[in-house]
């Protein structure tokens, strides 16, 4: 069987609290939803980790051009 | 009873500034510690937002420091003394807190953030260089020519201790 | 009282969204408080649906990743237009540990019958380097009253994850006048 995805309700008159299953429209919209969801993700990742990168590229060639450690910091503050 | 209503006002008119004054250190017996004040509503240009404590009008008594997205860029800077943020044409709103007003052995200090949807939105640290206690504020436009607009809700709360 | 908690609540399992309905229009402004973990790994969304909906806002944000990434943002940045904050997924890639993400929504006036606007802040710290300090600027562009508030993330809300709103109510004392 497979699971129920369910939503809780909080009535805030009553306070009480209720286990709703989802709708087939909530459904499919958390379906699009995270499948969107993880491909911004991944590419939020790789953007970063991109980035990450080019940094550590370019204070290797500052490096390699002669740039002490705190020459390069300041530059890149 | 931590969080305690001081005042409040709905602008029936458009305003140049909104003051609040008589500001207590205390509410039937309870201390109070800090200020919270909240704005929710427009201008009639889009300004920077400036808060003057118990009629100083001295802007380099008011040190800020500021960060800013506008959706695209962000920016920090120091250059704008006495502002806690900015409003529009569009609605927005600005929170701020007064750490410590009713103490007398140091300067007082403010955490701000402003937060206007279709402008821009940041949040501020700000330092009032006087040791008195707070007992009124005055929000303006920073340029002194705008002014805030109908319906614009000014809300002052403390929070004792 | 001028602060007074209207609902708590804590998971004891995972739900896909916390709504709070019926939201009394007793007071003048809302504060939502919440403690949250998607169950799915590295850092996912936030979200926020007003009386049922995620139509008609606009936001902005900014924000800070502690290793060098800032950014700001808008609703048409290419993310939801009800998102408000990254929350922390299980363990996974970024996310070393099990944390839980807080984040504090502010409404003033949110019973008024103008547009309806609201500040989000939010941390994910996570006891890893990158974590996730995010501003956001909101609007809601309708002029109703806001009478539920549904939080989600972007897969499914994860046990323990907790939600407080309060109301506040705007009063006189002390002898404050305003001019």
């Amino acid at each position: 069987m497979s699971e129920v995805i369910t939503k809780l309700v909080i009535d805030c008159e009553t306070g009480i609290q209720s286990v709703v299953p989802l709708t087939p429209e909530e459904l499919e919209e958390r379906a699009l939803m995270a499948a969107q969801a993880e491909l911004d993700r991944q590419a939020r990742e790789a953007e970063e980790a991109a980035r990450l990168a080019a940094k550590a590229s370019a204070e290797a060639k500052l490096s390699a051009l002669g740039l002490t450690k705190s020459e390069i910091a300041a530059l890149l503050k | 009873m931590s969080y305690i209503a001081l005042a409040n006002i709905t602008l029936s008119s458009a305003a140049s500034s909104v003051t609040f004054s008589n500001i207590p250190t205390s509410v039937n017996g309870v201390a109070l510690r800090d200020l919270v004040l909240v704005i929710d509503g427009t201008a009639s240009v889009g300004i920077n937002v400036s808060i003057f404590f118990n009629n100083d009008n001295t802007t380099s008594n008011y040190p800020y420091v500021r960060m800013i997205g506008n959706g695209s860029t962000t920016s920090s800077d120091t250059a704008n003394p006495t502002v806690i943020g900015d409003l529009q044409t569009t609605r927005g709103m600005i929170k701020l807190s007064v750490m410590d007003y009713s103490a007398t052995d140091k300067h007082k200090t403010l955490l701000s953030r402003f937060d206007n949807p279709s402008s821009v939105l940041g949040a501020i640290a700000l330092r009032w260089a006087n040791t008195n206690a707070i007992t009124s504020l005055r929000v303006r436009d920073t340029a002194n020519a705008a002014t805030f607009s109908i319906g614009t809700t000014f809300a002052l709360y403390a929070i004792a201790g | 009282m001028t602060m007074q908690v209207i609902q708590h609540i804590e998971l004891g399992s995972a739900q896909s969204s916390i709504t709070f309905s019926n939201i009394p229009q007793t007071y003048t402004d809302l504060l939502l408080v919440t403690s949250i973990r998607d169950t799915s790994g590295g850092f996912q969304l936030l979200l926020l649906d007003i009386n049922g909906s995620s139509s008609n806002r606009k936001w902005r944000s900014l924000f800070g990743n502690g290793v060098g990434g800032v950014g700001s943002q808008t609703e048409t940045s290419g993310n939801p237009a009800n998102t408000i904050a990254l929350v922390n997924g299980a363990v996974g890639g970024p996310i070393s540990v099990v944390a839980y993400t807080s984040a504090q929504l502010y409404f003033p006036n949110y019973s008024g019958s103008s547009f309806k606007s609201f500040s989000a802040d939010s941390v994910t710290e996570n006891n890893s380097t990158e974590n996730y300090n995010f501003i956001e600027a909101g609007l809601w562009e309708q002029n109703s009253a806001i009478t539920s508030l549904t939080v989600k993330t972007t897969n499914t809300v994860a046990a323990g994850s907790s939600a407080t709103l309060y109301g506040i109510l705007k009063g006189s004392s002390g002898g404050v006048t305003v001019s």
